[in-house]
């Protein structure tokens, strides 16, 4: 089992945005978080990140368990991460941002700026600009090119299709397609079913803190009722 | 017309005083966000250690200099390790409360350690004397002074800018969290930047006593030079220092040529104009 999230709790103040979460991740598989703005998709990615420690609750990754950890130490672990908003460090450049992980994990693999420059053949044209001056999709890339630095076993990737035009849409399947068949298992948090059941095996959906489904994203699709409950604008 | 040119290498050497001092609190300012009003005092603890060093147990002048950096080094990484850390997190006041605390303690430290008479270490020979310029006499100590601070600001343009340290404290000072995320241990990451800006407040303290006196409550005066250089050129803004120390050293220098009794005065001028045009000072990050 490549991660395990038992009962996880996490609040903001006063506040339950996760209200007891359990999901797994096996080793091989991508799996989709699905629910709708505010669901607490991005929280639980965070929690298990390390960057909004839980209240309660234990994250196991590959048999360890790094609940409370800092974020850092769980990255030298062999878990990447994108955030929605991309954060990329706007001062380095494009190569930096991403030569930058290779040196603080000190994961060396199979995942070089020149292998990340052939997944998103967009970025190598702009090796020497800052991250200020990137688009938005060409953070995007960036923001998981940079994730992949780190030679992950895990990678953790929230709202990776938002605001991408349908060619780079089509652009991320393919990376995604070939960041797995290098054995990297993926956790995704994504809005868009479409673009999720291109990719993940898997899904939850989460609404208000708590998994209201879980299963195929194939029966899913399939399943009017609860894409309507659930999903549905 | 040789008044004029003698007066801006004046200027300069006051200058490179300014930046001396200032750069360290920038620094600490644009990664960590705390102002450290104790910057000051570790300024003076450089300034008695060097007396100490070069000027009591007679030690070689750049020796004496490098111990004083690496002792206020150490006693900047205990103030960052075990002290500023539990506090970044909460309200602000509570710097202010804590770096204040530092300044009493390593005052009241010095008077103890030193007494409370001024220190004047000699200057070392080879820097003893004056050179010629525009027809008048300009110590040679002023000209070392002025090319140790063009020489700093040289090698911290290098090591921010071309070096993997510097990318990864820039990338921290940006977003400390998206760092931690990456992989940055950031926590070390602030402990090694204090340390770092702590040896920047010796080095000047260092480098200037033998011009300028050591005595108990330097550090006070000094903070509030180096926080005027900091905010007049952007808080945390490392080219902005250097810009405003430039610019207010070079016109102190001949605002006193021309009005001598408002010597003292001058910062506090250029501060306020800089101010009410630009808030946010020269250099905004």
């Amino acid at each position: 089992m490549m991660l395990e999230v038992r009962d996880l709790v996490t609040a903001y103040g006063q506040s339950l945005v996760i209200q007891g979460i359990s999901l797994d991740v096996t080793t091989g598989e991508v799996v989709c978080l699905l629910g709708r703005n505010g669901a607490g998709k991005t929280t639980t990615l965070r929690s298990i990140m390390g960057l909004t420690p839980p209240r309660a609750g234990r994250v196991i990754f590959k048999g360890k368990e790094i609940t409370g950890r800092q974020p850092f130490e769980i990255a030298r672990l062999g878990v990447g991460y994108a955030p929605d908003d991309r954060r990329i460090f706007p001062d380095l450049t494009v190569e930096e941002n991403l030569e930058i992980v290779r040196r603080v994990t000190g994961r060396e693999g199979r995942w070089t700026v020149e292998r990340v420059y052939q997944l998103f053949p967009l970025l190598p044209g702009l090796r020497g600009n800052r991250g200020i001056g990137l688009s938005g999709g060409e953070q995007k890339m960036l923001a998981i090119g940079r994730a992949l630095m780190g030679n992950p076993t895990l990678l953790i990737l929230d709202e990776p299709s938002e605001g991408l035009s349908p060619l780079m849409v089509h652009t991320l399947v393919e990376a995604i397609r070939q960041i797995r068949q290098e054995g990297v298992t993926l956790l995704l948090a994504d809005q868009n079913l479409k673009f999720a059941r291109r990719v993940a095996d898997r899904g939850y959906i989460i609404e208000k803190g708590t998994i209201r489904y879980s299963g195929r994203l194939d029966d899913l699709w399939a399943d009017q009722e609860i894409v309507r409950k659930y999903l549905a604008v | 017309m040789d008044t004029i040119a003698f007066q801006g290498l004046i200027g300069l050497s006051l200058a490179m005083y300014l930046w001396l001092i200032s750069a360290g609190l920038t620094i600490i300012f644009g990664v960590l966000r705390i102002v450290n009003f104790a910057h000051g005092s570790l300024f003076m603890m450089g300034a008695y250690l060097a007396f100490t060093f070069y000027g009591q147990l007679g030690l070689p002048f750049w020796l004496a200099i490098l111990l004083s950096l690496l002792g206020v080094g150490l006693l900047g990484l205990v103030m960052e390790r075990f002290f500023l850390r539990r506090i970044y997190s909460i309200d602000e006041a509570y710097q202010l409360l804590l770096t204040f605390g530092f300044i009493l303690i390593l005052d009241d430290a010095v008077k103890i350690i030193w007494g409370g008479v001024f220190k004047i270490p000699p200057i070392p020979a080879f820097l003893d004397g004056a050179w010629r310029a525009f027809g008048r006499p300009f110590p040679v100590y002023n000209a070392f002074v002025i090319a140790v601070g063009l020489l700093v600001a040289v090698l911290l343009w290098a090591l921010f800018e071309k070096s993997w340290w510097g990318r990864i404290v820039r990338a921290t000072a940006s977003d400390r969290e998206m760092a931690n995320a990456i992989g940055v241990n950031v926590p070390r990451v602030f402990s090694g930047v204090f340390m770092f800006g702590s040896m920047l407040a010796a080095l000047g303290g260092a480098m200037g006593t033998p011009v300028r006196v050591a005595s108990p409550g330097i550090g006070a005066a000094m903070i509030i030079q180096a926080f005027i250089i900091t905010v007049i050129g952007g808080l945390g803004n490392l080219k902005g220092a250097f810009v405003s120390s430039l610019m207010v050293g070079i016109l102190s220098a001949y605002g006193t040529l021309f009005f001598p009794v408002f010597e003292l005065f001058f910062i506090f001028v250029i501060m306020v104009v800089v101010l009410l045009v630009r808030p946010q000072g020269l250099f905004a990050r």
